[in-house]
């Protein structure tokens, strides 16, 4: 690891020294020779040089290996700096210095985009947050050093210009540093692409590629974070060197401007890097890493205003102004900008990584600073002042701060995903155009059923006009298989306006498995619903064939209806209901809120009327999608008097099921408090099973094994079970919806790079504290006292083992406080009382006796019976 | 073969038994809360070394949990031995045929009976119950392969 860093950072350091051999040279010489009214015409070719440096260096990533990469780019960086010399220095030509103006702009992102895409090989997402922050610290302390250097040194060797050569010396040691790393991480960095499947893409594969990458929400955010992010340090760039070009006339006391200012600027952020970033990243995470830039920059804008506004912009006090909100920039992007973004793409397949970052890095801000220059040009035919570009920032940053939170909400739900190895999702069958259409009417002709369903469903997934006519045809299908799919396909969009659909299901009512289903679909969606449809769904799902109301439920679950609602309702509360009611339930779960009202206060015996109602109801109603009754339900897991039964229920029915098949993601906000009630549930368990360690250690010998200790613990276990169980619920309702098994596996740490992302996931998902506390609960390599350590380590109080261990286990045989709300905890410790200490035993038992849970009752009476 | 109506019962507490259940494979992974019901349905058989407590080709719905003592499956290939805590004829309570082998006691022992509309009960109630059926299935056809390659 403190290789990597090392020689990371020392990369970065000669890039920073790159940059300050460069810029304090060229911007002197520029604004000398043409002032800084010309800066925006360089920002247009830094443009359109940036987009053509972005589309080659892409193209070249997918063909060279990144070690290869960076020593390429750094090859052509040297040759143009020291053309650039030469044409200065044999010929005078100061036109060489726009080259060089467009240059700088151009060299930084590339230049982070070889160090980053090689970092973000070497390290996973965690520590990459840990890490990054040091490795571009070296950037600010090479400019630093460079510019100080610059400043100093300009007026000893007898031409600003020569300051390019001391570039060149550095640039040739930056490219040493690229290849010693390559050597040290061969595998990474020397490792080419594999070869794309088609080697000769033609230009539309290679559009529909860049768009397919943008099309990716993460990706089009980042871009336009980075775009966002490129304008503003850009305009704020050009405020410093307007007002500098202004202040100072001549090229040499503008160069030592130039150099001192930068190595100030560089030294600070170097502190900040040093002292503050990674300490601030690993606190608070992502979110602040990506939304601190902008929110400082707009407060730098408001204060930059207020000075304008005051004295005016010709003074050295705006110019101080404006270097302070240059600062700020500059260092919260080396801080905590360029590792979060460099944390984000971590959150993409790995195919995608490196164009999403040469898009959104090498051409975001080339296309930023284009921006920037058209805006400025416009500006200046306006004879708009600076104050002007000010307030122009502070929108951009607003809007950036915006997008900060959006990318974060982006890159949260990416993570889940790059767990679960899911890239694409399934794309319908389209029929589009003759040839398409042909193929379609030859497979609804098939001899097969496949073939004939398959058809059917590519007719209703391109919306074709000829789906009701081939539907009719397929109700009366030999095959029940396709009568069935045709049901299926019939089922989710009104019947008004399709007479000859609704006539055709009209045609097959009837005592039939497919005759009751088509009655569910003319109550569900034909507006003029037939009392005889109505007559025949009631029947069949009170029938005691078991086809007819399985097939009502499927019915009613496909094309729910109000009127279903109360014969749904009387079909739960009978002893053993159709297997397919919850799902029925659930397609009505809008309608269900008063329903669930009531039901919820009752408290029934689950194999009573009421409690099957009760229970089918709440658990149709929790695993159904977003509903207003299912929000007030999840409302109901923060009430303080919410029994442990009815949080078993609540919480179980968020599991994924077959028949939710979309199921919504449920707000982190709504689970928190069960969420740490669950963790410490498991930490005073953890405790219980030490509690019972020394209370009951050693343990007696002989042939007895202990069945009384062996009850406590298995009860003390369950608990735990069960509250991992829930914790893992609850996590994957508001992380993972489909399901947490892959999130688990990742977690186990066969691929470290996989368990730092799910440990990522959790803390985009829950925020940091909620998602270490899920980490130690869920954590499938920690043993019991790791655990305990974890859950201590993530700031979870709750119930310690100090004192004397029996009279703590008395404690929860009789639970005074209801911490437990567990009868059959109690039970369990209370039966093992008696080998610890008989007085407890006695005592708890005697407060037992009469306990109306029938197990402890039981244990309480053998116990005093002893 | 003595049933418990007849003597005092070895282990009448709820918690006991549901930890005797729980050292079975087939009950391991149940919460203790979930096997309560179940446990409170059982019933305890005494037994003899010698008493016969299955004889196959008897058509019967009801599983055996041996808890002590050691009994013989007699099958027409062969003979294998149970011990605590084995579930002897589990099959019967999930598909009910002939029994396919004998059981004789080797030993004085005692198991408890558990009846098939129970476990279907318990299954209808608990279907965490159902998984560690499967589990325990899923595991026994392993053996089975296993035994045969």
């Amino acid at each position: 690891m403190r290789s990597r860093t090392a020689l990371l950072a020392g990369q970065t350091t000669a890039l920073g020294l790159m940059m300050a051999f460069l810029v304090v040279p060229a911007s002197a010489l520029f604004l000398h020779a043409y002032g800084a009214s010309t800066l925006p015409w360089a920002y247009l070719v830094v443009a359109v040089a940036g987009v053509l440096t972005s589309a080659l260096v892409s193209r070249a990533g997918r063909r060279m290996s990144l070690a290869g990469l960076a020593s390429g780019l750094i090859s052509a960086y040297v040759a143009i700096v020291g053309a650039s010399w030469l044409a200065l220095v044999l010929w005078d030509a100061v036109w060489a210095t726009f080259v060089l103006v467009v240059l700088f702009p151009l060299a930084i992102p590339v230049g982070f985009v070889a160090v980053g895409s090689q970092a973000v090989r070497l390290f996973d997402v965690r520590e990459l947050k840990a890490q990054f922050p040091r490795v571009v610290a070296g950037f600010p302390i090479g400019f630093a050093v460079g510019g100080l250097v610059a400043g100093v040194i300009v007026g000893v060797l007898g031409g600003v210009e020569q300051l390019l050569i001391l570039g060149l010396v550095c640039g040739l040691a930056m490219l040493g540093l690229v290849r010693r790393t390559a050597r040290e991480f061969p595998a990474e960095l020397l490792a080419r692409p594999d070869p794309q499947p088609r080697a000769r893409a033609s230009a539309g594969v290679r559009r529909d590629r860049r768009t397919s990458v943008l099309r990716d929400p993460l990706v089009a955010a980042v871009l336009g974070y980075q775009v966002l992010s490129g304008a503003v340090t850009q305009l704020l760039d050009f405020v410093v060197w307007e007002r500098a070009a202004a202040t100072f006339t001549d090229p040499q006391s503008l160069a030592r401007f130039q150099g001192l200012y930068g190595s100030v600027l560089n030294l600070t952020s170097i502190l900040f890097v040093a002292l503050a970033a990674s300490w601030l990243l690993r606190t608070y995470g992502l979110r602040l890493g990506l939304a601190a830039n902008p929110a400082l920059v707009l407060v730098a804008c408001l204060a930059m205003l207020a000075v304008g506004q005051g004295s005016g912009v010709a003074g050295l006090g705006f110019l101080t102004m404006a270097c302070l909100a240059q600062v700020t920039d500059i260092t919260s992007t080396d801080g905590l900008t360029r590792g979060s973004v460099a944390a984000t793409y971590q959150a993409m397949p790995p195919e995608r990584r490196l164009p999403a970052q040469t898009l959104a890095e090498g051409a975001g801000t080339p296309v930023a600073i284009g921006l920037v220059g058209a805006l400025l040009l416009l500006m200046q035919a306006l004879d708009l002042d600076v104050i002007a570009v000010v307030w122009v920032v502070l929108v951009l940053s607003l809007v950036w701060l915006v997008l900060s939170l959006v990318t974060y909400r982006s890159y949260g739900r990416h993570l889940a995903d790059v767990l679960r190895h899911r890239t694409w999702d399934p794309r319908a069958l389209r029929v589009e155009g003759e040839a398409a259409e042909e193929m379609v009417h030859r497979l609804l002709g098939s001899a097969e059923a496949s073939a004939r369903t398959t058809g059917l469903e590519a007719l209703a997934d391109s919306g074709s006009p000829d789906l009701d006519r081939e539907l009719v045809r397929a109700l009366g299908d030999p095959d029940p298989r396709v009568r069935s799919r045709a049901l299926d396909l019939a089922a989710p969009e009104s019947l008004a306006g399709r007479p000859l659909l609704r006539d055709g299901l009209a045609g097959i009512l009837g005592p039939t498995p497919e005759g009751v289903r088509a009655a569910a679909i003319l109550i569900g969606r034909d507006p003029d619903v037939d009392p005889h449809a109505l007559g025949l769904w009631t029947d069949a799902l009170a029938s005691a064939d078991g086809a007819l109301a399985e097939a009502a439920v499927a019915g009613a679950a496909m094309a729910p209806h109000p009127s279903q609602l109360p014969h749904l309702l009387d079909a739960a509360a009978r002893p053993s209901p159709p297997l397919g009611i919850l799902e029925a339930l659930a397609a009505h779960a809008d309608m269900l809120g008063p329903t669930l009202t009531s039901l919820w206060v009752t408290t029934a015996d689950p194999s009573s009327e009421s409690g099957r109602q009760r229970d089918l109801v709440v658990r149709a109603v929790a695993g159904a999608g977003r509903s207003r009754p299912r929000r007030w339900l999840l409302d109901c897991l923060d009430e303080v008097g919410l029994s442990r039964s009815d949080l078993r229920l609540v919480v179980g029915s968020l599991a994924p099921t077959s028949w939710a098949r979309q199921p919504a993601t449920v707000p982190a906000s709504v689970l928190a408090g069960c969420l740490d009630a669950e963790a410490v549930r498991v930490h005073a368990a953890l405790v219980g099973l030490d509690q019972l360690q020394s209370a009951g250690a050693p343990r007696p010998g002989g042939s007895d094994p202990g069945l009384d200790l062996e009850i406590a613990e298995s009860a003390f276990r369950d608990e735990i079970d069960e509250a991992r169980r829930h914790v893992e619920i609850l996590f994957g309702a508001s992380a993972c919806p489909r399901g947490t098994a892959w999130f688990l596996r990742a977690l186990e740490g066969s691929e470290p790079q996989l368990r730092a992302t799910a440990i990522e996931l959790t803390e985009t998902t829950l925020g940091r504290h909620r998602g270490a506390i899920t980490v130690a609960v869920l954590d499938p390599t920690l043993d019991d006292a790791s655990r305990v350590d974890a859950l201590a380590a993530a700031g979870l109080g709750g119930t310690t083992g100090t004192g004397d261990p029996v009279a703590w286990l008395a404690d929860v045989a009789t639970d005074p406080g209801h911490t437990w709300d567990s009868a059959w905890l109690r039970a369990s410790v209370l039966r093992c009382l008696p080998r610890l200490s008989p007085a407890h035993a006695s005592r708890a038992a005697l407060a037992l006796a009469d306990d109306p849970d029938p197990v402890v009752a039981q244990t309480a009476a053998w116990v005093l019976r002893r | 073969m003595k049933e418990s109506d007849s003597l005092p019962q070895s282990h009448p507490l709820t918690v006991d038994r549901v930890a005797l259940l729980r050292r079975a494979s087939l009950f391991a992974t149940t919460p203790g809360r979930v096997l309560a019901g179940l446990a409170a349905r059982l019933e305890e058989v005494v037994f003899d070394a010698g008493d016969v407590l299955i004889t196959a080709g008897a058509v019967e719905e009801w599983l055996l949990i041996l808890v002590e003592g050691e009994v013989e499956v007699v099958r027409p290939d062969g003979r294998v031995r149970m011990r605590p805590v084995d579930i002897i004829g589990e099959l019967a309570v999930l598909d009910p045929h002939p029994r396919i082998a004998t059981v004789v006691a080797r030993t004085d022992g005692f198991a408890f009976r558990l009846d098939k509309q129970d476990f279907d009960e318990a299954l209808r109630l608990r279907p965490e119950i159902a998984t560690s059926v499967i589990t325990a299935l899923a595991r026994r056809i392993r053996e089975i392969r296993e035994l045969g390659g």
